[in-house]
């Protein structure tokens, strides 16, 4: 069931925009002068930070299962341009509201977007000095590591400062500390990364994790904070195996306030485990393809996920009358409740983009957003221009330990359950679109894997040829980089499928309406 | 006897009439069933084609004649890559050869010393040569046999119209006894791998074992949609059962449960007496009143059910949080090794680090020992005795009194992954205590019932739930403490679901830890 459910809002914002409609392309009512790149830097969750696993599975030929494509990650690989961060706070919250047809043209698809930015520049911020540890898998499934180790440690110890200090502990069949507590400029510390072999073919990843704690504990001389970053092929087959021990410990770890980022690597990774000590452990995960790609997570790593902005997010989007809430993309954690929609999230950092343009380090740190589906009843007698939904946000600021709360009320410039006119999609604030291009795509890629799997074939290929004019009118008025790169992802999905499956025609998506207000 | 004198032998040309007989005329002409046509031929061709490739080879190679003829025949009967090898290899020759894997077929082996003790009297080399002649056209030109299958599941398209079917193999190994009866709850969807598509002709079988299915071990229509990895043609499952999705259009998606069939041979099709073959032991596909499809199945070794999507078993078990178990360091495997405590500290955690030095072969090893700190009686420089075994840690702290005597201070014993155990005044097993509970649906493709220790003493039947300690007195005098870990049985797993739980079954986790003899 779940391959259906995704379907319908995927379809229900793309019909209008493209070839189910004979209008022409929607973007085009959007005047594109007011869409270019407004000076915000990004706000991200931590969590997943991109989707490079997928992205490598795809590039090898493969069509990943659907979960291998993480919403949190996916969005995080987006920067939506927002109103500028003059809220008074170091976290600014913003919100729009889509409202479209479904794919019958009848039926109705109304969407909330909920996304942060800030005015802080990690670069001009005070932190704290900073302990961090290097937990590397050194085995043979992670040997790219060992072959790009002195490149990525020159990546990672140029963000840091002067005071900050660096611990490398090796996780191979056992655990080894390399290197204890060093200076960043300290050249001892290459020569411990030159300790690095690749020879192990096993990797004792609890006994790594653990004796990079103990590391944290009591550093002499050093009264900063700790962060505790870990490369890992995703594979405990040493000493301490079980997975409930590892993710139990990177929880401890961030429950006496040291994080644990992840980054995967290594052809054979496996996502389950790396994933779910990272959520555990409150920081950041990412997947390197290849060591250039290490070497960005690395220096990402060292310049944003050491500026945590806001911690104990929590964000309620409460719907109006005449709308209750349905699905929920894109947050760490989220439930659905009768009087609305809880999302957290354990901290917020400060993104690396300042807007959609903002590409030369990388698509990664964009901040994305959240979305929540609302389901309107067209029979509740609100009329158009009433509130649709109140988004509510809470946090403690970082900086100064204050809770903070901030609340928008988002209202419909239609009555619930009313669709707009012609077929393109009505929204709060039409300057900013992008989000639910953004989400299109992602529903776009999560379809193509479901339909694929499920033995779907033809409307599996069909969702490419669907999107087209949707992605070609976005793309002729705004030529957005990220919406590029996840249109090429998409036709090499599409081609993947396509040698798989032979000879097959597309067949346009067929979704029962029903899955729609499941 | 010679090679050439066995040319010579009624019974050898017996077999050469009948292996031209059977193949030319009786097969496919609907006289003698499909499997007795196919016997013959393997019995005539067993006795010819070793004698003719003897003949060929002199009387010094006899044996490896028949060797290579035998052990051919055996190999392509057995491994499928072999079989089609050989079609390939047959076809390169211009030989129309199809030959399918059927382990049955290995019966005919047993001609072999009849066709090895055969003997003539000698005749002229003209009369040897057209046996021969004649034997090696009838050993290779054979047409092809009947096409059938060998295997246990098989789905047959029974309406007069060509059909797609979608098959989707269950990537989660079972236990067949466990999910017998509610398999359709136990997996998700996602625990099935990619469908596979296949293109049933009106009237074909399409065989549903992994391996035979998707190597197209027949010639059945493939269109294609590989999976992601190969099939593996055999699975992890504990016990003789599979699952698979079926989908096709008109037919919502099904899931197929089998358990208990034998691998049989059975024809690819329905034509002629065919079909009689096939009526008890598959599935088949029809037609229904609504134009949609529905499937027939006579036999009771399957049973076919819709999927369910929304499972909340789960969230009738009682939850214990995030009790996991009880696990420890790549340590060496000790025997009764004397070992020395360097450090002992508790970690962030709640597990123990350890630097513990061997007092035996030297050296220091690091690790860690995952139980509660409070639970491990010993203290820094402490000499202790460890026994280390895969699925236990036993340590000892003995002291040798003034008076000659042993004093043990310190008893601590680790089970990892067993299914009960017996210490002291414990005798555990496993067993399931809340009726409401009837599983839990992982995201991993695994299916967990939790369970709690019960002590299985006669007149005693206490629970003691994971998380849970229960104190009692040994014979000995002194107290014993009993910790349950992780407690649960895996009923379906797969490899995504972690070690601790990547494993069919119940799993225990669990420590007995004694306190001082008394002096």
């Amino acid at each position: 069931m779940k391959n259906r459910l995704v379907l319908a809002p995927l379809l229900a914002l793309a019909a209008p925009v493209m070839g189910c409609s004979s209008d022409a392309p929607g973007a085009a009512s959007l005047p594109p002068e007011t869409m270019g790149p407004i000076p915000s830097r990004t706000v991200t969750q931590g969590g997943a930070q991109d989707i490079g696993f997928f992205r490598s599975q795809v590039g090898a030929g493969e069509v990943p299962r659907p979960d291998a494509i993480e919403p949190v990650g996916f969005f995080a690989e987006h920067a939506v341009d927002l109103p500028p961060a003059d809220c008074g706070d170091t976290v600014c919250l913003h919100a729009n509201l889509a409202v479209a047809p479904g794919i019958d043209r009848e039926s109705n698809w109304t969407m909330a977007f909920v996304a942060m930015n800030t005015p802080v520049d990690p670069r001009e911020l005070e932190r704290p000095e900073t302990h961090v540890v290097l937990a590397i898998e050194d085995t043979t499934r992670s040997a790219t590591v060992a072959a790009h180790a002195h490149r990525l440690l020159r990546a990672l110890t140029a963000e840091l400062l002067a005071g900050d200090r660096v611990s490398v502990v090796r996780i191979g069949e056992s655990a080894q500390v390399l290197a204890e507590g060093l200076a960043p400029s300290d050249p001892a510390l290459a020569d411990a990364v030159g300790g690095l072999t690749a020879t192990d073919a096993r990797a004792a990843l609890y006994d790594g994790l653990a004796r990079a704690a103990q590391l944290t504990d009591g550093l002499e001389g050093f009264g900063g904070a700790h962060r505790v970053v870990l490369v890992t092929s995703g594979v405990a087959d040493a000493g301490i195996t079980d997975d409930m021990r590892i993710v139990a410990l990177g929880e401890a770890l961030a429950g006496q306030g040291t994080g644990v980022s992840v980054v995967g690597v290594g052809e054979g990774y496996r996502p389950e485990l790396a994933a779910q000590i990272s959520e555990g452990g409150g920081g950041s995960y990412y997947y390197a393809q290849d060591g250039d790609d290490l070497e960005e997570i690395f220096r990402l790593e060292g310049r944003t996920s050491l500026f945590p902005l806001a911690t104990g997010f929590e964000l309620v989007v409460t719907p109006s009358p005449g709308y209750r809430v349905g699905r929920i993309y894109g947050a760490r954690r989220a439930w659905a409740e009768e009087a609305g929609a809880h999302l957290a999230s354990p901290v917020l950092m400060v993104g690396n983009r300042t807007g959609a343009e903002d590409v030369t380090e990388g698509r990664r740190g964009g901040g994305g957003g959240l979305f929540v589906e609302l389901i309107a009843d067209a029979t509740s007698g609100m009329g158009s221009g009433a509130p649709a939904f109140i988004v509510t946000g809470t946090w403690t600021d970082a900086q100064t330990g204050e809770t903070v709360e901030q609340s928008l009320t988002v209202a419909n410039g239609l009555a619930p359950g009313e669709n707009p006119g012609g077929m393109f999609p009505h929204f709060a604030d039409p300057l900013r679109g992008k989000a639910f291009m953004m989400l299109n795509m992602y529903l776009a890629l999560r379809a193509t894997t479901e339909l694929y799997h499920g033995g779907n074939c033809p409307e599996s290929l069909g969702i490419e040829p669907a999107l087209l004019a949707t992605y070609e009118g976005w793309q002729a008025e705004y030529d957005d980089p990220d919406i590029d790169a996840d249109w090429a992802l998409l036709t090499a999905l599409s081609d993947n499928v396509q040698s798989r499956c032979g000879a097959v025609e597309p067949a346009p998506p067929n979704v029962p309406m029903s899955c729609f207000h499941d | 006897m010679t090679e050439r004198n066995a040319l010579r032998h009624p019974a050898f040309w017996v077999a050469l009439v009948v292996l031209v007989v059977n193949d030319h005329l009786l097969k496919g002409a609907d006289l003698l069933p499909g499997w007795l046509t196919g016997k013959l031929s393997d019995f005539a061709g067993l006795i010819v084609a070793p004698l003719a490739l003897a003949a060929l080879l002199g009387a010094r190679r006899k044996g490896l004649a028949f060797a290579l003829v035998g052990g051919w025949f055996a190999a392509a009967n057995l491994v499928p890559p072999v079989a089609e090898a050989t079609s390939a290899l047959a076809g390169l020759v211009g030989v129309g050869w199809h030959f399918v894997v059927d382990p049955t077929d290995l019966v005919a082996l047993a001609v072999l010393p009849f066709a090895w003790r055969l003997g003539a009297e000698r005749s002229g080399r003209s009369f040897e040569r057209l046996a021969l002649g004649l034997a090696v056209a009838a050993s290779i030109a054979s047409p092809t046999p009947e096409p059938f299958y060998s295997t246990a599941a098989y789905l047959v398209n029974d309406t007069d119209r060509t059909l797609e079917v979608r098959v989707r193999y269950v990537d989660s190994s079972v236990r067949c006894d466990e999910v017998r009866e509610r398999f359709d709850e136990v997996l998700a969807r996602d625990a099935y791998r990619p469908a596979i598509r296949f293109v049933v002709e009106a009237g074909e079988v399409l065989p549903l074992d992994r391996g035979i299915a998707t190597s197209g071990g027949g010639g059945f229509a493939d269109p294609g949609l590989p999976p992601e990895r190969p099939v593996d043609p055999t699975t992890a499952h504990q016990g003789d059962c599979d699952l698979v999705i079926l989908g096709a259009e008109g037919l919502p998606e099904t899931i197929v449960f089998w358990e208990g069939l034998s691998i049989r041979t059975i024809p690819i099709d329905t034509t002629g007496d065919r079909r009689l073959q096939l009526e008890d032991s598959g599935l088949f596909l029809m037609d229904d009143a609504d134009g949609g499809l529905l499937v027939d199945v006579p036999d009771t070794h399957y049973d076919l059910r819709p999927p369910v999507d929304v499972y909340d078993g789960g969230a009738r078990c009682r939850d214990y949080g995030t009790i996991s178990g009880f696990d420890w360091s790549s340590f060496p495997m000790w025997r009764d090794a004397r070992i020395r405590v360097l450090e002992v500290e508790p970690t962030v955690d709640g597990c123990v680090s350890l630097a513990l030095e061997d007092l035996d072969a030297g050296g220091t090893h690091e690790g860690f020992l995952c139980v509660p700190p409070e639970d491990f009686p010993f203290a820094r420089n402490a000499e202790l005795r460890i026994t280390h075994q895969e699925d236990r840690l036993h340590v000892v702290r003995d002291l040798e009194t003034a008076d000659g005597d042993v004093w043990r201070t310190g008893e601590l014993t680790v089970y990892r992954g067993v299914e009960g155990l017996t210490d002291g005044p414990f005798q555990v097993t496993l067993d399931t205590v809340d009726d409401a509970c009837v599983g839990v649906r992982m995201e991993c493709g695994g299916f967990r019932v939790p369970a709690a220790a019960v002590l299985g003493v006669p007149g005693d039947h206490t629970f003691v739930h994971p998380g849970d300690v229960l104190e009692r007195d040994a014979a000995d005098g002194r107290r014993a403490r009993l910790r349950v870990g992780r407690a649960e049985s895996m009923w379906a797993t797969h490899p995504a679901c972690g070690a601790g739980r990547d494993v069919l079954g119940p799993r225990l986790e669990a420590l007995v830890v004694y306190g001082e003899e008394r002096r």
